[in-house]
């Protein structure tokens, strides 16, 4: 059984995990601290294993005390659960030690498969999130003109040298252009530019 | 090359991405301005272009740019990097 311990001011939010996590059949609910003082307390004798931690508490910020938690107890497996539905506070987290990050929101089996992921080393970033930082890495990224010339030729079947004989460039500038798009696609190789292209509809 | 789009090009847009890898940088900065024919340009000549190429030159650098009539035009850089 996964020992589960949760950092939360809200009763009814220690009570919905609570019977989430004793429901779930693979863990267990110990104990809970409303604020990070209490938590800090608490946590010197803990036989917990996975810790969820809220961000807004009323005595220090979640961010500050996953930080504190993760550097006296590394064992322990800090899973933030919130309401907040930011980038910056995600990446915050995950810097400060957190293994995963879940939205309060989120449906039961995603937080139980959270707490199971994080337990057995694992990262886990529920689904909202992962949306959001997918959305917002598009959205960051642009392809010029020339790449998207370039990326069509590729995917046409085009060798670099034809891809420059066509374009009038050379084949520097091609191999370029097509190693920064393997770079801000994120691809590991040409099959893969060219599924990623199509899926963003580049192609 | 920022300066260029927007004295004489009347660019409203400016995209600069900047990829690092390990061994290269590459630098892209493509404006949405009134572009300009490629055979016009002779890069030789128009001394800003000049001055960008040499400098790029100078560090070993690769430039290419693209551009045409109405399509706004796009530079990119690109640098080896040797490994401290």
């Amino acid at each position: 059984m996964i020992k589960v311990f949760i950092i939360e001011d809200h009763p009814i939010v220690i009570d919905g995990i609570k019977t989430l996590v004793n429901d779930s059949g693979i863990a267990e609910f110990i104990g809970f601290a409303k604020t990070a003082a209490e938590s800090l307390k608490l946590l010197t004798s803990t036989s917990a294993d996975v810790i969820l931690l809220d961000i807004n508490l009323p005595d220090m910020s979640g961010i500050e005390l996953c930080k504190i938690i993760h550097s006296k107890y590394p064992q322990l497996k800090i899973l933030a659960l919130t309401t907040f539905l930011q980038r910056d506070f995600v990446d915050k987290m995950l810097e400060n030690g957190a293994m995963g990050y879940v939205l309060k929101n989120a449906p039961g089996e995603e937080i139980i498969d959270g707490i199971c992921t994080v337990a057995e080393g694992g990262k886990f970033i529920c689904e909202a999130v992962n949306l959001l930082i997918k959305k917002q890495d598009n959205d960051t990224m642009f392809l010029s003109r020339r790449e998207i010339q370039i990326l069509s030729l590729i995917a046409a079947g085009d060798t670099t040298k034809e891809i420059a004989d066509k374009l009038f460039i050379s084949v520097f500038t091609v191999e370029t252009h097509r190693k920064n798009l393997l770079t801000k696609l994120n691809a590991r190789n040409m099959v893969s530019l060219i599924k990623i292209a199509m899926d963003y509809k580049y192609i | 090359m920022i300066n260029n789009a927007l004295k004489h090009a009347q660019a409203t847009e400016i995209n600069i991405q900047l990829v690092q890898e390990p061994e290269r940088v590459s630098l892209t900065v493509q404006d949405n301005g009134k572009g300009f024919n490629m055979n016009d340009i002779d890069v030789n000549k128009s001394s800003g272009l000049r001055n960008i190429r040499s400098r790029i030159d100078s560090l070993g650098g690769h430039f290419s740019i693209d551009s045409e009539v109405g399509q706004g035009a796009e530079m990119t850089i690109e640098f080896g990097v040797k490994p401290l």
